[in-house]
């Protein structure tokens, strides 16, 4: 039998050294409980030659019961029947003020786009591309609406559009790097602010174009070099720092 | 567990346990002066066999994950990270408990052998001493399966020690003081500043005093007093400090504080349902004024008595309960970073939690391990953890027929361990004392 004469443990007979603390390993027998050996490691103040311990010297359980599922048909429900409220109340005030839409138009858009992005990701969480399809023409829709109010369509055509079509894109390249990351941490807020760096040269672009005539970035340039520059720490920081660490583990969601 | 359906079956390594509501207070302000590591040992009959506790180890590494982990720093909050390498046990180190320090895949537990001893340290942000128990037999009881000492045929589940083979128990890893907060309770009333034992304090190195007494003796000795066994040992941790603190010169005494106190940890699962293994205590604090003059012992010990007793009544832990998960669920605290929220805590704790005891004294109770088991171990003991500010704190846990009082001193001088046992021993009982630095004479 081999064992270590510091630590007192019995080793394997294949073993050449301790696995605890490296000494070369003894054949023999170690003694046993109750004999005279140390009952402690040696430390600075007890240590003596030929210390050893045979020498002669001495989930939390989600107790939650409603399934992520159930949780979400609730939230749609209670987000339809708020904004429903809210729908008839609005276009009822306005028409019993001013017997016509007047101001329930814009009210009415928004609160149906409302009910559109706030329900149907939580309705298509599990096809965001069906989502996002859904989603793409509805923006559209609501911003031709909001503009074909008191605009005249061309300015749909030269600024609405194009300013949709640019966050739509932004959001889309987002999202998709987003789903491709392996291990979403400070990494996805990085993305992010990407987006919204490509999303402001998307609208100045508009702007520039329709009104100079000519591509002169300025203002959104200017917020590229403070958000690209913060992206790229926060992708040092998840590789290097905090190891990849997931938003969940880092906000404790 | 942290993670969420969908990112669970594609990352798993992803998981992740949030800290319970006591773990997030000791994470913070764990330090040298207080590293919250304590320890848990069993003797048993022959040398420890490397290679079975190695396996025994990693076969309980799936059965208790939640303590097969690291600590990981979050924005707002710690968290805990399961470990990327199995956990291995270390040689006993000559300097106990030792701090643990936060590092990437660095395990908050140690397991160490040393001669026939198995010994299991563990960081209270982990669990505490119920949790870390049960650990223990879990592991004493695969090793000596290891080594052959077979099961009884047909004891499937053995007197409620967890086996590798069993399904994982996501309540025992819960936070149980979340599920009976009430937020209506008042805060508890504020805690004057107490007496601490006097001397200079070690820099390296923590004394662990062994007294180990028959059993029988002292329960007889806390009925004749018709008080618990815990009660009398608490009695005799104040009646001791009283002792020093009426042994210092009139100056000294003068200037030192007038209120001796003992925390003493109440394990919660007695109380409130629930199987978690992660901390679920709160302290009952027993105290006597010394400005009232000299207390006789049996004055001593009917106040911690009746003291522990209220202390120890549902509502007063509710005020606890609030205090410290209300604080946890503050919403001007929440979003406060972690390193501003660990800096706020160290002053929290600066101010109101260091020095507000004299002492802690923690008592595991009986230790149960069915036969063939009980006949291979010897003992165990139990080393509270270091704490500069209370100088000595006591463990206590018996087995069998004995009783182990176990004081962890970082005191240079031993006065407390002597008044200690010489006063247990002046009531008549038989104490046998070992101590892991044999007294060698002269200062220290």
């Amino acid at each position: 039998m081999k064992y270590c004469p510091l630590c007192g443990v019995v080793l394997s007979d294949a073993d050449t050294h301790c696995g605890l603390c490296g000494s070369a390993a003894v054949s023999g027998k170690p003694l046993a409980a109750g004999a005279s050996g140390p009952q402690y490691p040696a430390n600075d103040n007890t240590r003596q030659a030929g210390d050893s311990p045979d020498a002669s010297v001495a989930k939390v359980p989600d107790d939650v019961a409603l399934s992520s599922a159930e949780r979400r048909r609730i939230a749609v429900e209670l987000l339809s029947v708020t904004l429903g409220i809210a729908l008839i109340i609005t276009i009822l005030v306005d028409l019993f003020a001013n017997h016509c839409f007047t101001w329930s138009r814009y009210s009415s858009v928004g609160i149906i786009s409302a009910w559109i992005f706030s329900a149907m990701p939580l309705i298509l969480i599990r096809h965001p591309w069906v989502l996002f399809s859904v989603l793409a023409p509805s923006l559209l829709v609501a911003v031709f609406c909001f503009m074909i109010f008191d605009s005249p369509p061309l300015v749909f055509v030269t600024f609405g559009l194009p300013i949709s079509l640019a966050f739509e894109a932004s959001a889309a390249g987002t999202g998709a790097i987003l789903a491709a990351l392996r291990r979403k941490g400070l990494n996805a807020l990085g993305v992010v602010l990407c987006g919204i760096s490509a999303f402001c040269i998307g609208i100045e672009a508009t702007v520039d174009l329709n009104i100079r005539h000519a591509l002169s970035l300025d203002w959104s340039v200017v917020v590229a070099f403070a958000l690209v520059p913060s992206a790229a720490l926060l992708f040092y920081l998840h590789y290097r720092i905090v190891d990849r660490a997931s938003l969940r583990k880092l906000f404790r969601l | 567990m942290g993670s969420g359906k969908r990112e669970r079956k594609a990352y798993p390594q992803d998981r992740f346990y949030r800290l319970d509501n006591s773990a997030v207070f000791t994470a913070a302000i764990a330090g040298a002066s207080g590293p919250f590591v304590f320890r848990l040992s069993c003797s048993l009959d022959e040398s420890i066999h490397l290679d079975c506790l190695t396996r025994a180890l990693a076969s309980l590494a799936s059965r208790f994950p939640f303590l097969f982990v690291a600590l990981g720093h979050g924005v707002f909050w710690h968290y805990l990270n399961p470990l990327e390498n199995p956990l291995r046990p270390v040689a006993e180190s000559p300097y106990p408990a030792e701090p643990i320090r936060y590092r990437r895949n660095r395990p908050l537990m140690r397991v160490s052998a040393y001669g026939t001893r198995i010994s299991c340290e563990f960081h209270h942000a982990l669990t505490d001493g119920t949790g870390s128990l049960a650990f223990l037999r879990a592991l004493v009881l695969e090793y000596l399966r290891l080594r052959g000492v077979a099961d009884p045929v047909g004891m499937e589940t053995i007197a409620g020690i967890p086996r590798p083979g069993d399904p994982y128990d996501a309540e025992e890893a819960e936070d149980a003081y979340s599920r009976y907060f009430v937020r209506s309770s008042p805060l508890p009333d504020p805690v004057p500043k107490a007496f601490l034992i006097p001397g200079k304090r070690r820099g390296k190195g923590y004394r662990e005093c062994i007294g180990t007494t028959p059993l029988q003796g002292a329960l007889a000795l806390a009925k004749g007093n018709k008080v618990s066994l815990t009660e009398l040992l608490v009695a005799v941790h104040a009646a001791t400090l009283q002792d020093i603190y009426e042994a210092l010169p009139p100056l000294r005494r003068k200037a030192a504080r007038k209120r001796v106190s003992v925390q003493v940890p109440v394990d919660l699962r007695k109380r409130y349902p629930s199987r978690t293994l992660r901390n679920f205590f709160l302290f009952a604090a027993p105290s006597i004024d010394l400005r009232l003059g000299h207390w006789r012992f049996d004055e001593i010990l009917q106040r911690v008595h009746h003291q522990l007793r209220l202390g120890l009544e549902e509502k007063e832990l509710l005020r606890q309960l609030r205090r410290n998960v209300g604080g946890e669920r503050n919403p001007l605290g929440r979003p406060i970073l972690l390193p501003i929220k660990t800096v706020v805590m160290r002053l929290i704790n600066a101010s109101i939690g260091v020095g507000s005891y004299s002492g802690s004294l923690s008592n595991l109770g009986a230790i149960e391990v069915p036969e063939p088991w009980a006949s291979r171990i010897e003992r165990f003991s139990f080393l509270p953890s270091r704490a500069v500010s209370t100088g000595a704190n006591v463990g206590v846990a018996s087995w069998k027929n004995e009783l182990y009082i176990c004081i962890g001193s970082l005191v240079r001088d031993r006065s407390f361990e002597r008044l200690f046992f010489s006063r247990l021993a002046g009531m008549g009982l038989v104490v046998r004392v070992e101590c892991n630095e044999p007294f060698q004479g002269g200062t220290e």
